[in-house]
């Protein structure tokens, strides 16, 4: 079996426990096995605390990092926002000297120490990359037919994306999801947020786009959308049910299901919805699973 | 503060432009993030993981996870983050 260190992240940890677990089986059932870090914290997040204090966002980044490092293994995450974090913080101080020595004159004072010498990748990327379509399509029992996925793949993918797909019309989710049965429609607003950092700013905007975004998947005949990102999940999920309270403003809105694409994966490899955890879904998956006969 | 008048670095400025273009209240954003990094000093993490939480992962075999802020504490203190 083959190790990896894991980070869940905070969003998964604290919202989506039985999706951690799913993950950890899912790669176990591919001969891998997943290590966490003893001690760890917010990666840390990649949108404010860059832009309020850069030097104190990389070193606690680095810092969870070197914690990683001192385990010899590659990390593998499992959310696409601290993929972006790690991935820009070790890709910054591995190629700027000056600021890595200030941030390690900074972890030594923790009794830390940075090297920058693992591999991060996305949960996404290792599903694609590290395992592939061939082998995940040999593990399929139940092709998911019927399935028709619109794919959001959240703003912070990106920047990984960029070094492994192609960063304007990416693939990585659309060939995964074809492997396991599920027709993947396109629509217009792919791209767009989800707009979760905005929520305490201006709901109305952050509302409005949502709104327009299903619209777009439900034009494009999706019946679900399949996503990586926790943060994003719970945007849509918990957005949709939002949106369906305020039926006045925005009309009948018939939600669609919001799907990690393990859950999928798990679904496709036989399991069952209990298994993979779908209790912790806002927006209800029964009639159309059933519908596919699941 | 207007996002534009911060010195941002590239792979930031996604958000920074976002904001001016799409005329959001950056000066609530500063807030609202505020909040969330007094939460990544004072536990760890931006989003308090609860009790019933904690239990469930156990309950589900899920290894505990602990998220140490004494590291942190003094970073923020050396980044004048607090």
């Amino acid at each position: 079996m083959k190790e990896y260190a894991f980070f869940p992240g905070c969003t998964i940890a604290s919202r989506y426990p039985y999706y951690e677990l799913l993950v950890t089986r899912i790669l176990d059932s591919f001969g891998y096995t997943l290590k966490y870090p003893q001690t760890v914290t917010c990666c840390p997040e990649p949108v404010s605390l860059p832009i309020i204090n850069e030097i104190a966002w990389y070193s606690i980044g680095a810092r969870n990092l070197a914690i990683v490092e001192q385990m010899g293994l590659d990390l593998l995450s499992a959310c696409p926002g601290c993929t972006d974090t790690f991935l820009r913080i070790n890709n910054t101080l591995c190629s700027d000297d000056s600021l890595k020595e200030n941030v390690n004159d900074l972890l030594n004072q923790i009794g830390r120490s940075f090297k920058g010498d693992i591999k991060t990748q996305s949960l996404l990327r290792f599903l694609y990359e590290e395992i592939g379509p061939e082998a995940i399509g040999e593990k399929i029992s139940r092709p998911l037919h019927g399935l028709k996925a619109a794919i959001h793949y959240g703003c912070h993918s990106f920047e990984e994306l960029r070094e492994y797909d192609d960063v304007d019309n990416p693939k990585s989710l659309l060939v995964l999801s074809e492997v396991i049965g599920a027709e993947v429609v396109s629509y217009p607003s792919e791209k767009v947020c989800c707009l979760s950092f905005a929520n305490p700013i201006d709901r109305n905007y952050v509302l409005d786009t949502l709104h327009e975004k299903i619209q777009d998947m439900k034009r494009s005949e999706a019946n679900c959308i399949v996503l990586m990102c926790p943060t994003c999940h719970w945007q849509i999920d918990m957005g949709q049910i939002v949106l369906e309270i305020e039926e006045e403003k925005y009309g009948e809105l018939e939600p669609l299901p919001v799907f990690f694409y393990p859950e999928l994966l798990g679904l496709a490899m036989g399991m069952s919805p209990s298994d993979i955890g779908l209790k912790e879904h806002e927006v209800e998956a029964t009639e159309l699973l059933e519908s596919l006969g699941i | 503060m207007k996002a534009n008048d911060m010195q941002i670095r590239p792979l930031s400025s996604f958000y920074a432009n976002l904001f001016a273009s799409e005329n959001l209240g950056f000066d609530e954003f500063v807030e609202y993030s505020r909040e969330l990094i007094n939460n990544i000093i004072k536990i760890g993490t931006t989003v308090p993981i609860p009790d019933f939480q904690m239990e469930r992962r156990k309950s589900i075999g899920l290894p505990p996870i602990k998220f140490d802020n004494e590291e942190i504490k003094k970073i923020a203190k050396l980044t004048k983050l607090e």
